[in-house]
C-alpha cells in the first residue's frame, strides 16, 4: 500500500518535470532563453502581489474543478460548468440586487440563488441523458453556447440596470454593501501581514475551502455520495445494490451544477459588484476540467492543482513586462495536464500488473487444483 | 469412438490436433487435458455447456490465449501462436458469434478491410478494387455463397452477414474454419442454408470446427462430435454412433451425486412467489415465458438449465432489475412487482450475483465499503442520510471473521482478494443483513474446493434458519446436493420439476437440452442404453 502511495505522488511530480522540460525545449526553439524565464519566475513570481493574484484566482478554479469532479466521480463528463456558472452568476447578481436583506442573510440569499440556477441549468443535460440517453458531453457543450446567448438576452431584456441611472456598460444593478464579501486584508493584518489597499485578498477563497469540505463530506460520508461513487466505480453492481441509475444521473448533475453556480460569483460579490459581460470571466469551466484532472478529483489534490494553475496564470504579468512570451505558461499548463493524465494511467497499469502478479503467486501457492490428473478422456498416444 | 492416436489420417496429417491442452486463470482451470483431432476436409463439432471451456479452447486455437501446457499441431507441425496473426498465417480463420462488420461498408470493403490489395501505380496507395472484386467473386462462386460484392452490409440479413464473415476469413486464405455458435443468431431456414454452405466448403477441402450446444444440429452436420465438460474433452463420437440423448448425458456428466440425507426444514409458508411471469426483449423475443415458482421458508429451490435459457433474466426480474411484462412477484404475501430494487433489498431479498466482479463488488473500493454495497440504506451501515463508518467497519470485521474471509485488513481493495474470498465476503454481507430470501446464482463458481464446502454449509445453515433460497447453478452436484426441489428451465420456461433424490442424469440432460418433452420433436429417442456403457470415456476414474 505504501509503495502505491509513493507511486501516486511520483506521477504528478514526474509529469510536471516532464512538462517543464517540454516548455524549456519550446522556449529554446523559439529563440528564448529558458534561464531568463526561470530568473523572472524566481525573482518576481513570488512577490506579494503575485501571491495575492494566485490566491484570488485559485478560488474559482477550485470551485469549478469540484463541480467537474462530482461528475467525474460517477463517470459523467459535465463539460457544461462553463454555461452553468455564467447563467447562475447573472441570475444571482440580478436577484441579489433586487432584494434588501441584512448582510449575512443577503450573502446567503445570493449563494442560494446561484446554486439553484446552476443546478437548474445542469438539470437539462441530466434529464436528457436519463430519459433519452443523450450524451451529456454533447448536450452540455451545446448548452454552453446557449448559455452565452441566453445570458446576453436575459441581461439586455430583463435584468439590466435602468439606462439613465447606470450609464456605461450593460450590466445588472450593483449589489448593495450587504451583498458583498469583505476582503481578508484586515484579518491578515492582525497576523502581521500588511497588504496595500491595491492588493486585496478576496474572502472568496474561504468559500472555496467551504465547498471543498462540503464536497468531501457529501461524497465520502453520505449515502448519496456512496451511491454516486458506487455508480462511477461499477454501474452494474451499483444498480444491483439498489441504485436507480437514471435518478442518480439527474441528482449528480444537480449537485455538480449547484457547485458550478458558485464559480462566477467572485468578482460580482467583490470588486465589480455587478454582472456585466466582462465582470465574469469566461473559460473557468474549461479550466476546471483541467484542474480536476490534475487533482485526481481529490479535494486536497484539486486544491494543489488550482493553486499551481493560478500561479502559472499569475506569472504572465511579470513575463510580459520582461519581454518574455507569456504564452509559455499556457503551454506549460497544457503539457502538464496531458502528461499527468498519461502518468496516472501508467501508474494505474503498473498497479494492476503488480496486483495480478500477487494474485497469481497466491493462486499457485494456494487454492489451484492440481493441474492435470489422469482422467478418462480420449487418450492420445504419440506414434 | 475415433482413434486419434496416430499422427496421420488416410488423407495426410490432421488439420488440427490438440493434445493435453491446459489453461489456467487465477483461481480457475479453464481447460485441462483437452485432446482433439480435426481430420482434413471434415466438419468436427465441439459441444458442451456454456462455461464448459469451449470459448477458451477456441481462443487458444486462434492464438488469442496462450495455453499453459499441451501441444497444438496444424497440418502435422507443432506450432506456438503468439497472436491471432500467427494463426491466420497458418490458415486458421475464426467466425465469431457476434459479427464484426462495418455496416456502412459494402461486402467487398468489409472483406478486404485490413488486407487491401494495392495497385502498383502510382505509389501503392490505391486499393485495387478490380482484383479484389474478381477474387471475391471467385471465392463466392466456388463455395456457393452467392454474395454480391457491392451490396451494403446494412442491407443484408443475419444469414448473409454470416456469409460475409465466412468469406472474409476465406479471403485471408483460411483452410481451417472455426465457427463459434454460428446458429445462435439464425432462424431455422438460415441454419439449413448455412449447413449447405458448410458441406460445400468441406467438399472443397476446408476443415471446419463447429462449436454449439444444439445437439440435433451437430448430429445433422458434423462428421465427428467431441464433447467437452468441466474444461476437459470427455468423448468423441461419430453422429451415427450416438443419439441426442446420449450426447446430452455426456455433456451433463454421468454420475450424479446422491443428495445428502438430511432433515427437511421446508415449511408450509410461501416466502417468495412468482406467478405467470413473462418478460420480452425490446425486439419482442420472449426471454421469460410464464414462469411459476414458489419458495417456502426453509426451502432451497434449485434451477437447472444450460446457460442462456432465462436463468439470469429470472434473477434480474426477482431483483427488480428487469421489468416484468406480465405476472406478479410477491414476497411474504405482498405484491412487490412494482417495487424498486432498493425497496426489495430493504424488504429482505439477499442477492449473490452470478458474476461477483461485475454485479457484486466495487473492485477499486476497500472491503468495508464493499460490505456496505447493497445495504447502504440500512443499519449498521447507515444512519439516516449518513454512512455510518464505524458501524459499517464493525460489521465488516464481523463478516470477515464469521465467514472466514482471508484478508490482511478490511481496508484492502476488493480486487486484491482471491475469487473465493471475494465470494465469501459477498455471502457474508448478504447473510449478515438478515434476509428472508436469498437469490444465489452460481454461488461457488470459480472458487476453490475449501471455499466451496464452506459456502455450501452456509447455504444449508441459512436454510435451517428458515431462509427461502433460490439456487441457480451450472454445477449439478451443487444443485442436487443442496436443493429440496429441482426445476429445469429451457428457453425461458420451466419444463420440469424433479425430486433431486430420484432425478437421473438422462432425465436432467434431456430436459436441459430440450431433447425431451414437447420442446423438441426432432431428437430421436431410441431405447436408452445403460448409462455406464455409453459414457465409459467420460467417467471419472
Amino acid at each position: 500500500m505504501k509503495q502505491r502511495l509513493s507511486l501516486q505522488l511520483a506521477a504528478p511530480l514526474l509529469a510536471l518535470a516532464f512538462a517543464l522540460m517540454v516548455s524549456a525545449l519550446i522556449l529554446l526553439l523559439a529563440d528564448y532563453s529558458p534561464a531568463d524565464v526561470i530568473r523572472v519566475v524566481v525573482e518576481e513570481g513570488f512577490r506579494r502581489q503575485r501571491m495575492v493574484d494566485t490566491i484570488n484566482r485559485a478560488g474559482p478554479y477550485y470551485i469549478s474543478a469540484v463541480a467537474v469532479a462530482i461528475g467525474f466521480k460517477m463517470n459523467l463528463f459535465n463539460i457544461g460548468v462553463e454555461g452553468q456558472y455564467k447563467v447562475a452568476a447573472l441570475v444571482a447578481a440580478w436577484a441579489g440586487a433586487s432584494v434588501a436583506f441584512p448582510a449575512p442573510l443577503h450573502v446567503a440569499f445570493i449563494f442560494m440563488v446561484a446554486a439553484l440556477s446552476g443546478a437548474a441549468y445542469a438539470a437539462i443535460p441530466g434529464i436528457l441523458k436519463a430519459t433519452r440517453g443523450v450524451n451529456e458531453v454533447i448536450s452540455s457543450i451545446m448548452l454552453n453556447s446557449i448559455a452565452f446567448g441566453l445570458s446576453s438576452f436575459l441581461l439586455a431584456r430583463f435584468m439590466r440596470a435602468p439606462k439613465g441611472k447606470y450609464p456605461g456598460t450593460i450590466g445588472t444593478v450593483p449589489l448593495p454593501g450587504s451583498g458583498r464579501l469583505p476582503s481578508l486584508n484586515g484579518v491578515l493584518a492582525t497576523i502581521g501581514i500588511h497588504l496595500p489597499t491595491s492588493s486585496r485578498v478576496q474572502s472568496y477563497v474561504l468559500v472555496a475551502v467551504a465547498i471543498g469540505i462540503i464536497y468531501h463530506v457529501i461524497i465520502w460520508r453520505t449515502r448519496f455520495g456512496f451511491d454516486l461513487r458506487a455508480t462511477g466505480s461499477n454501474p452494474e453492481a451499483a444498480q444491483a445494490s439498489g441504485v436507480n441509475p437514471k435518478r442518480m444521473i439527474i441528482r449528480a448533475m444537480l449537485f455538480s451544477g449547484a457547485i458550478a453556480g458558485f464559480v462566477g460569483l467572485n468578482n460580482i460579490m467583490t470588486d465589480a459588484g455587478r454582472y456585466t459581460d466582462v465582470s465574469v470571466i469566461s473559460g473557468l469551466g474549461f479550466t476546471g476540467i483541467a484542474v480536476a484532472l490534475l487533482g485526481r478529483n481529490n479535494p486536497v489534490g484539486i486544491a494543489f492543482a488550482a493553486v499551481l494553475w493560478a500561479f502559472m496564470d499569475a506569472l504572465q504579468t511579470p513575463l510580459s513586462t520582461n519581454d518574455l512570451p507569456k504564452q509559455i505558461t499556457a503551454i506549460l499548463q497544457g503539457v502538464t495536464v496531458m502528461s499527468v493524465v498519461i502518468a496516472y494511467e501508467v501508474v494505474r497499469r503498473i498497479g494492476v500488473r503488480q496486483q495480478a502478479a500477487a494474485l497469481r503467486r497466491d493462486d499457485m501457492a494456494g487454492d489451484a487444483p492440481p493441474p492435470s490428473e489422469p482422467s478418462g478422456g480420449p487418450k492420445v498416444v504419440p506414434a | 469412438m475415433s482413434d486419434i492416436s496416430s499422427t496421420e489420417t488416410d488423407n495426410g496429417p490432421y488439420a488440427v490436433r490438440l493434445q493435453g491442452i491446459l489453461k489456467r486463470f487465477p483461481g480457475v482451470i479453464a481447460n485441462r487435458d483437452v485432446n482433439l483431432a480435426l481430420r482434413p476436409g471434415t466438419i468436427h463439432a465441439i459441444v458442451g455447456e456454456n462455461g464448459a471451456g469451449k470459448s477458451t479452447l477456441m481462443k487458444i486455437l486462434y492464438g488469442m490465449q496462450k495455453p499453459d501446457g499441451g501441444t497444438i499441431e496444424i497440418d502435422g507441425n507443432i506450432v506456438n501462436f503468439r497472436s491471432p496473426t500467427d494463426a491466420i498465417d497458418l490458415g486458421i480463420g475464426m467466425v465469431h458469434q457476434h459479427f464484426m462488420l462495418a455496416d456502412n461498408f459494402t461486402v467487398l470493403e468489409n472483406v478486404i478491410l485490413g488486407y487491401e490489395p494495392r495497385s502498383r501505380f502510382p505509389f501503392n496507395f490505391h486499393i485495387n478494387h478490380r482484383a479484389a472484386r474478381a477474387r471475391i467473386k471467385e471465392l463466392s462462386d466456388a463455395y456457393g455463397l452467392g454474395l454480391d460484392p457491392e451490396a451494403l452490409v446494412e442491407n443484408l440479413g443475419v444469414g448473409e452477414r454470416q456469409k460475409v464473415e465466412i468469406l472474409k476469413v476465406l479471403y485471408r486464405g483460411a483452410r481451417i474454419l472455426i465457427l463459434d455458435e454460428p446458429t445462435a443468431v439464425l432462424v431455422p431456414q438460415e441454419v439449413t442454408e448455412l449447413f449447405d454452405n458448410l458441406i460445400g466448403l468441406k467438399a472443397q477441402g476446408i476443415s471446419i470446427l463447429f462449436i454449439s450446444h444444439k445437439l440435433d444440429e451437430v448430429l445433422s452436420v458434423a462428421d465427428e462430435i467431441t464433447v467437452i465438460r468441466g474444461g476437459t474433452t470427455v468423448a468423441t463420437r461419430r453422429p451415427d454412433q450416438v443419439t441426442a440423448r446420449q450426447l446430452a448425458e455426456l455433456m451433463v456428466g454421468s454420475e450424479l451425486p446422491s443428495p445428502e440425507l438430511r432433515e427437511s426444514t421446508v415449511s408450509d409458508y410461501v416466502e417468495l412467489e412468482v406467478v405467470d411471469l413473462s418478460s420480452r426483449q425490446p425486439d419482442g423475443r420472449t426471454i421469460l415465458d410464464d414462469i411459476d415458482l414458489r419458495i417456502h421458508r426453509g426451502e432451497i429451490v434449485g434451477i437447472a438449465g444450460v446457460e442462456g435459457n432465462g436463468q439470469s433474466e429470472l434473477i434480474s426480474a426477482i431483483m427488480g432489475l428487469l421489468p416484468a411484462d406480465e405476472g406478479t412477484i410477491s414476497l411474504d404475501g405482498e405484491d412487490i412487482t412494482d417495487w424498486s430494487t432498493r425497496r426489495r433489498r430493504e424488504a429482505g431479498i439477499g442477492y449473490i450475483p452470478q458474476d461477483r466482479q461485475r454485479h457484486g463488488l466495487l473492485l477499486d473500493a476497500p472491503l468495508w465499503e464493499n460490505q456496505i454495497l447493497g445495504h447502504q440504506s440500512q443499519p449498521p451501515n447507515a444512519k439516516g442520510f449518513w454512512i455510518d463508518r464505524d458501524g459499517a467497519r464493525a460489521r465488516t470485521t464481523e463478516v470477515v471473521e464469521h465467514y472466514d474471509v482471508r484478508t490482511p485488513s478490511i481496508d484492502v481493495n476488493a480486487e486484491s482478494l482471491s475469487g473465493g474470498n471475494q465470494q465469501k465476503l459477498i455471502i457474508g454481507r448478504e447473510m449478515m443483513a438478515g434476509p428472508s430470501v436469498i437469490i444465489a446464482a452460481h454461488p461457488t463458481r470459480g472458487v476453490d474446493v475449501g471455499a466451496q464446502a464452506a459456502i455450501w454449509d452456509q447455504l444449508r445453515d441459512a436454510r435451517g434458519a428458515g431462509l427461502a433460497t433460490l439456487l441457480i447453478s451450472a454445477d449439478l452436484e451443487e444443485l442436487i446436493g443442496l436443493s429440496d426441489r429441482l426445476l429445469v428451465i429451457y428457453k425461458g420456461r420451466i419444463v420440469a420439476e424433479l425430486d433431486p433424490a430420484t432425478a437421473t442424469p438422462e432425465e436432467l440432460g434431456s430436459y436441459m437440452t430440450g431433447a425431451a418433452g414437447s420442446a423438441s420433436t426432432s431428437a430421436e429417442t431410441p431405447p436408452t442404453t445403460d448409462p455406464s456403457s455409453t459414457t465409459d470415456v467420460g467417467a471419472e476414474p
